[in-house]
């Protein structure tokens, strides 16, 4: 089953468009590399599959939701399936490690669950961060960062986790602890990996690997046969 | 967690405890500024009325020129006679009002509202004046309000020792007897107690058949519109009108209240009080946004819902509402002591002032609130990338 479908997908902001009549089918549980030069439009697909824009052409299908043609409020609720990881963690500074990843919870609607606490807690505990959950982000180094923002992007097991560039700010050894992370994550809860990385030390990590240019998909490889 | 949700306006507070003490100093100050406006204008009226409360009666007789203690105008005593004779009506007793210039223990000039009755008619409602009253029917005897502005103590200090005051008034000497509270107005600096007979030898232009206002006390279980309307319909509308103790009240009050600028004047630095809080609080809720834009454009890439955002702001201003409003009700009251000590007048607080405070306080930092999400509604969760 795909959890991504897309279909003649363009879109732009008024010079031209910057995605054009792009087609792309994700499965299920797989994890996809986007790779390609600044501008080549990787970013606005990616802010597409997560519902942070409107689609203004053609058809995408996330999670067996479209989202082409849809308001507000039912973007609100794509995005609540999905996980998000920033290349700079994005964390609130004001916030706890632990109240960081509650405040994902939240976002997913299941921080009224009883074990929410418990699941936050495991959550960061996966990340390899038990005993961290009481510190602010001026407490915790560049990879712990975003190790608590991969725990927020992961706690509730949403279906499509979209990272754009995770390890972007982090040095290589950190960035392969990052991924190998995020990914071990991913594959427990069956979670779909859309990562947008110029690293290609990375690209071992994932199942296919997309390289993009002018707003279409350049090639396509499976990353083992590489 | 409270009901699955972080409180993210509350940690934000916190977080920056500098501007977040800042903020409460703001909503303090307004709450403060507005308290005593309020105070200020009620300690007005207060006092305009404060004779006519410590006065014992079902119904008045008063002037239709009557406008307050200061400006009664005059009845014919006649009319308290006639009173008498209607159904219901169980006694009824002339007062006599005047100012006069005494010298106070300093030596220094003061005026003070005489009130005179019968010294065997019980007109007041306080019943420290009322044991004392006999001592009146020695001509010349008066009894001293404690609550006076001016230094007092003196005499007060005599009293308690048995030791009569003597002073003169008018030109002719006086002994105070007693003494009771009452406290002074903005018209005078307090209130002396005479007889009937002790105020015409002071005010030598007072004419025994002119008193300022008739007292009126039914029988038990008398109707008082029944007998109120029973003397009005025996008197003449042109000298004499006949109202209820809280008409007598109401009549001076709403008088001073629709035609003197003091509700205008008060009621204007109320709203620059409120204009000033709500700009304070405007202020630094829209600094606190603009520093979160970042956070908010995640919160709402995650999934959050623009009214979850702009719900923390709102935590956030009544968060301010609910701490700073206590801090201006204290500053308040001592401030209130102090006035109180100060110039011997009523300013008070009352339960209802606290409460309406306590809404408008709500209302200026919702409305502060308001001002400042116009920022957060515009964050775009896009804008994370």
């Amino acid at each position: 089953m795909a959890a991504i479908i897309a279909r003649g997908l363009t879109h732009g902001y008024g010079e031209g468009p910057v995605l054009r009549a792009l087609d792309l089918e994700v499965a299920a549980g797989e994890v996809l590399f986007l790779m390609g030069p600044s501008g080549c439009g990787k970013t606005t697909l990616l802010t597409l599959i997560g519902a942070l824009r409107s689609v203004q052409q053609g058809e995408l299908t996330v999670l067996g939701h479209a989202l082409h043609g849809v308001d507000d409020a039912a973007r609100v609720a794509s995005r609540r399936r999905t996980g998000f990881v920033f290349q700079h963690h994005n964390l609130h500074r004001s916030l706890t490690a632990l109240q960081n990843v509650m405040v994902g919870l939240e976002a997913r609607g299941q921080s009224r669950l009883p074990q929410a606490e418990a699941m936050c807690r495991a959550a960061l505990a996966s990340v390899g961060l038990a005993g961290f959950e009481a510190r602010r982000q001026d407490k915790l180094s560049g990879g712990q960062r975003q190790r608590v923002a991969i725990a927020r992007a992961l706690v509730g097991g949403p279906q499509l986790l979209l990272a754009d560039e995770p390890t972007g700010a982090l040095d290589s050894t950190t960035g392969r602890e990052v991924m190998a992370a995020m990914r071990s994550l991913a594959r427990a809860q069956g979670t779909t990996l859309v990562i947008v990385t110029h690293d290609p030390r990375l690209h071992e990590a994932g199942d296919r690997v997309i390289a993009m240019e002018d707003g279409q998909i350049r090639s396509m490889r499976k990353e083992f046969a590489l | 967690m409270i009901a699955g949700r972080l409180p993210l306006g509350w940690i934000q507070l916190a977080h920056q405890p500098g501007r977040f003490a800042m903020a409460l100093c703001g909503v303090a100050a307004a709450v403060t500024l507005v308290f005593m406006q309020l105070g200020f204008m009620n300690m007005i009226f207060d006092t305009t009325v404060m004779v006519h409360r410590l006065l014992r009666a079902d119904l008045v007789l008063v002037s239709p020129s009557f406008r307050d203690m200061m400006s009664t105008g005059t009845i014919p005593r006649r009319r308290v006679v006639q009173a008498l004779g209607v159904e219901g009506v169980a006694d009824a007793e002339a007062l006599y009002t005047a100012t006069r210039d005494w010298v106070k223990p300093d030596g220094e000039r003061g005026t003070l509202l005489l009130l005179a009755t019968r010294p065997d008619f019980a007109a007041f409602t306080d019943p420290v004046i009322t044991a004392q009253q006999h001592l009146l029917a020695q001509p010349g005897s008066i009894l001293l309000d404690a609550g006076a502005r001016g230094d007092y103590r003196a005499v007060l200090d005599g009293l308690a020792r048995g030791e009569d005051w003597r002073t003169e008034m008018g030109g002719r000497a006086i002994t105070v007897v007693g003494r009771f509270r009452l406290g002074s107005s903005f018209g005078n600096e307090g209130v002396l107690i005479a007889s009937d007979e002790t105020l015409q030898a002071l005010a030598l232009n007072r004419a025994a058949a002119a008193p300022n206002i008739g007292l009126v006390r039914l029988a038990p279980g008398a109707d008082l519109r029944a007998t109120q309307a029973a003397i009005a319909a025996m008197l003449d509308p042109a000298d004499t009108r006949v109202l209820t103790h809280a008409e007598f009240v109401q009549h001076t009050r709403g008088y001073m209240v629709s035609n003197s600028p003091i509700a205008i004047v008060f009621g204007f630095g109320l709203v620059v009080g409120l204009v000033v809080g709500a700009m304070v609080v405007t202020q630094i809720l829209t600094a606190d946004v603009q520093e979160h834009m970042g956070e908010y454009a995640t919160f709402k890439a995650m999934g959050f819902s623009n009214r979850r955002i702009l719900a923390i702001v709102y935590e956030q201003s009544l968060l301010l509402a609910a701490l700073g409003f206590p801090i201006g009700l204290l500053c308040a009251l001592g401030l209130y002591e102090m006035i109180r000590a100060a110039v011997a007048m009523p300013i008070t607080m009352p339960l209802s002032r606290v409460a309406i405070v306590f809404g408008a306080t709500f209302a200026m930092c919702a409305l502060a609130g308001t001002l400042a999400t116009r920022r957060a509604r515009r964050v775009d969760p896009a804008d994370v990338f």
